[in-house]
């Protein structure tokens, strides 16, 4: 389970001489394998066996197991012909990195798992463009100069609870570049291109920085990532333009306002964001065929996950904001209740722009096919997770049982209609979408993100060789 | 594929609404808004170029609606806000004045609301009719917030049932002499709506 998608790699690397055909198969069953992988260390969260000094928290393998599996299904679904293999090597070193990095019970441990996962990450961003490989680089030094400072201050070895208030802003700074909170960077700095395969772990460690590390509810924090959000909505629409590399912010900012207000939609909300990455990174191959799929996952429509986390936000962030308690938090309360149904709102927008988006354009079977299994995913975790998850917030298991009537006879009826009149009604388009280059950096920015990656790898070294000194273990 | 996903949403949307406002669940009123959403959705897959947003403006309004009412009686439940009115009496005539005040102004903007966004020609030939279920969920949701004690009995039930069918008819009524006026003037009326019940929003939340 920990180690797993590491052997991929190493499979994979094998694979690198034999014939296209032959290695075309191994990387698909791989794939497979690392998805299989990854839904089960999501339908086995609360009970996976400890190994060493890695110890999965049931938050943390819900999120890495889903992040997980998307990898490896963008492995097989993305148009990355002969770059197949190799993006499939990285993103199985990454995947392992990123389950250690979330499981590891000592800061040691971690720093040396996020190292593998950086220069995994590295080497595929390398290949894709500068402006992505340097603002990854510059987000792993961030974490780990956090997680160094956090040794050295405590004198302690073991991972951090709750991190102190000087080290929180650059650990949300980072965890914010890592997630895709950048237009155009980060994850975004890759889309369309093979090291995109690492975005939903590139965004998953942020996330489990956030869970793991940060106390919460921060609401004003919350607030400000949400209005972030909205405003990207607000941009697209006004711009009648969609663009992947700005698009992709909103399900990341949502994902992110409601995992820094609400404890509770922790899984919910980091599954949103994660599956809402998966399906932009699959949007330059699937421009067309794709555009209704992931206009639902976009929309944040019930009964998907995304809409969960929002129901379960919400209701929290109501009876604060009508607690009695410090004014600052209530206001700060009374805005994220304020934001959240205009947030929603501009979740029906967008997904209203995507589904009546220009094509044609990118088309990849496999990609087209991966966005309605996102869709389908997004729907069925929020079923799977049980009625005092997702649906808790809602009314429990009537809501679920509701929900799942209503899209029965939703889709029956859109059948009926379909059979009977044979319609087909074609809107005219409201939008256009084009995928648009991330910043031209000079070539001092590879040397900078080398001197990063260089400096980051030093301080890890010098903390593991002190601890192994006083005997950390 | 967008008609056919248009009529699963509306249809999905509409009894997913009914579900939580007729009583079968017993939740928030967010279940209600996700089901109105989902109608949004449906109906802007096929509305015209640039009107295409009239319905999340409007599904806007009568969440914003939702947080007002909410904001009023503390609870986001619906059958604690119709026990509460139940008890009380509505919450557009229930003390302080001004807060009664505001939510019988928000009651008004998002029926306007509710009128522009159901008048809105149906596209296709497919669920021509549904837009009665539409109105009726619509409809039932603010007589629910505003003026709906629970239907504990046919003195009870006929208000609050009473009370739906005056917002549907009045929101029936105005709904196609606004479809007549320019895209522009709808979204600015909805947009005076948004505002009144943003006002009203505030207005419960620190005069309550």
């Amino acid at each position: 389970m920990f180690l797993g998608h590491a052997v991929l790699a190493l499979v994979l690397l094998a694979s690198s001489r034999t014939p296209d055909p032959v290695r075309g198969r191994i990387v698909r069953v791989a794939g497979w394998v690392g998805v299989a992988s990854g839904l089960w260390m999501f339908a086995t969260r609360d009970s996976l066996p400890a190994w060493r000094g890695l110890e999965m928290g049931a938050q943390e393998a819900a999120i890495v197991g889903v992040a997980v599996a998307c990898t490896w299904g963008l492995v097989m679904a993305l148009d990355l012909a002969t770059d197949r293999w190799w993006a499939g090597a990285l993103a199985g070193v990454a995947a392992t990195a990123t389950v250690g990095f979330a499981a590891g019970r000592w800061t040691i441990l971690i720093l040396l798992f996020l190292g593998c996962g950086s220069v995994a990450m590295a080497l595929a961003a390398s290949r894709s463009g500068r402006a992505g490989w340097l603002s990854l680089a510059a987000s792993d030094a961030g974490l780990v100069a956090v997680l160094v400072a956090d040794v050295v201050s405590r004198d302690e070895w073991g991972a951090p609870g709750n991190l102190d208030d000087l080290l929180l802003v650059p650990l949300l700074v980072s965890g914010a570049v890592r997630a895709g909170l950048f237009v155009r960077l980060g994850p975004l700095g890759v889309l369309g291109r093979p090291a995109a395969v690492m975005a939903p772990l590139a965004l998953a460690v942020g996330l489990v920085s956030v869970a793991r590390w940060v106390e919460r509810p921060l609401p004003l924090a919350g607030a400000g990532v949400l209005l972030l959000a909205i405003a990207i909505a607000a941009w697209c629409v006004l711009r009648r333009s969609l663009d992947p590399g700005i698009a992709g912010v909103w399900p990341v900012a949502l994902g992110g306002a409601l995992l820094l207000t609400s404890d509770r939609a922790t899984v919910p909300a980091s599954i949103a964001a994660v599956v809402g990455m998966t399906i932009v990174c699959l949007w330059p191959d699937a421009i067309e065929r794709g555009r209704l799929s992931r206009a639902l996952v976009l929309s944040g429509l019930a009964p998907t996950i995304v809409f969960g986390a929002i129901g379960i936000t919400a209701r929290e962030a109501f009876v604060r904001a009508t607690s009695d308690g410090d004014a600052v938090d209530v206001a700060a309360w009374v805005v994220v209740s304020a934001l959240l149904p205009i947030a929603f709102a501009s979740g029906v927008a967008i997904g209203i722009y995507s589904a009546r988006s220009k094509g044609p354009g990118g088309y990849h079977p496999e990609a087209v096919f991966m966005t309605w299994v996102l869709l389908g995913s997004s729907i069925v975790a929020g079923f799977a997770m049980g009625p005092s998850e997702v649906y808790g917030a809602l009314g429990g298991g009537p809501a679920a049982v509701t929900f799942g009537v209503a899209i029965a006879l939703g889709a029956a009826a859109a059948l009926r209609a379909a059979t009977s009149t044979g319609e087909v009604h074609r809107p005219a388009a409201s939008c256009s979408v084009m995928l648009g280059s991330p910043p031209r950096l000079g070539i001092w920015a590879p040397a900078l993100a080398i001197a990063l990656l260089v400096g980051g790898a030093s301080a890890t070294a010098w903390i593991t060789v002190r601890g192994l000194q006083q005997g950390f273990l | 594929m967008s008609s056919s996903a248009a009529v699963a949403a509306r249809v999905a949307g509409a009894i997913g609404a009914l579900g939580y406002l007729v009583g079968v669940v017993d939740g928030p009123v967010i279940g209600a808004l996700a089901g109105l959403a989902l109608v949004a959705f449906g109906r802007g897959l096929l509305a015209p170029a640039g009107a295409e947003l009239l319905g999340p403006a409007c599904f806007g309004v009568l969440a914003g609606a939702a947080g007002s009412a909410a904001l009023r009686w503390g609870t986001l439940d619906l059958p604690e806000i119709q026990g509460a009115q139940g008890v009380l009496g509505p919450t557009v005539v229930v003390e302080p004045v001004s807060v009664a005040v505001m939510s019988g102004a928000a009651l008004v903007a998002s029926t306007l609301a509710l009128g522009i966004w159901i008048g809105e020609p149906e596209q296709g030939r497919s669920l021509t009719r549904w837009w009665w279920v539409e109105l009726a969920a619509g409809a039932l949701l603010l007589a629910t917030l505003f003026c709906g004690p629970p239907p504990s009995d046919l003195g009870q039930a006929g208000i609050w049932l009473g009370a739906a069918a005056a917002v549907g008819a009045l929101a029936a009524v105005i709904g196609p002499p606004a479809a007549k006026l320019r895209l522009g003037m709808r979204y600015s009326i909805v947009g005076l709506c948004a505002a009144v019940v943003a006002a009203a929003a505030v207005a419960s939340g620190t005069l309550s």
